[in-house]
């Protein structure tokens, strides 16, 4: 089954969206124990659409944890995002291998290529 | 999926399936939330949060679809709620490392629970120790 860890943020806490984005890449790659460049640069790539997005914009911040899909899938939903009108920076497009823009939220993919040993 | 109620303050929640591998989650969220005074308040603060969701986990973790809903209330931040749907049970600490998770938690912080039908409300008490 999938889960979803969700916050959702008041607008005097939204200057803190790229911390708290950051800080859910690190937990679901922690989990899933992803490299640590890896994890430093999922979590740069992420930072960088919320500074895009402009912090204080950031409403809902979601990452899905799904078995079934070994990877990162994060959800930064604003709705003063008009859909299809926001690109992505060099660092998020290099670094994601899906960024996917419409109805007001960004969702950023990325697979995981190692598994964890057993 | 279970979306319980949020409060009526201006408030941000962080939703979070009840499991323990997501408190360590729920400490970053609130260290990037909450500006402390001090490490020590920090601390003293992130102790009792740990123990009050972690006792709030396995309240309900029997439930596989239970979620834990950890809210930061106010601007500056007054204070943090920790809900759950689980049953209240009194304050009793057991011999050894059992059960004494809200005492902690209550000689940290300004701590007030509040027990429903529905679930339980922790709240812990910022204020003195945040800017």
């Amino acid at each position: 089954m999938s889960h979803v860890i969700r916050c959702e943020l008041a607008p005097p806490h939204r200057r803190a969206a790229p911390a708290l984005a950051r800080s859910f890449v690190h937990h679901q790659c922690r989990l899933a124990d992803v490299d640590v460049s890896t994890i430093e640069a999922l979590e740069e790539a992420a930072a960088e659409v919320i500074d895009d997005v402009m912090a204080d914009r950031c409403e809902v911040i979601e990452i899905s944890i799904d078995p079934d899909f070994f990877g990162l899938d994060l959800l930064i939903s604003t709705s003063v995002l008009p859909a299809g009108a926001f690109h992505a920076g060099l660092v998020a497009r290099a670094t994601f291998d899906e960024i996917v823009v419409g109805g007001g939220s960004i969702r950023l993919i990325h697979r995981f290529r190692d598994r964890p040993r057993a | 999926m279970t979306v319980l109620d949020r409060p009526p303050n201006p408030t941000t929640s962080l939703t979070v399936p009840a499991d323990l591998a997501h408190t360590a989650l729920v400490r970053a969220c609130l260290r990037d939330t909450v500006a402390f005074t001090t490490e020590i308040d920090e601390s003293r603060f992130l102790l009792a949060l740990t123990e009050v969701v972690v006792d709030a986990i396995e309240a309900v973790e029997q439930d596989h679809d239970a979620q834990i809903v950890v809210s930061v209330v106010g601007s500056p931040p007054d204070h943090v709620e920790v809900r759950d749907r689980g049953c209240w049970c009194a304050i009793t600490p057991k011999v050894g490392h059992l059960g004494a998770g809200l005492t902690i938690a209550d000689a940290l912080v300004p701590l007030h629970v509040e027990t429903a039908a529905e679930g339980t409300t922790v709240r812990l008490g910022l204020g003195v120790g945040t800017r």
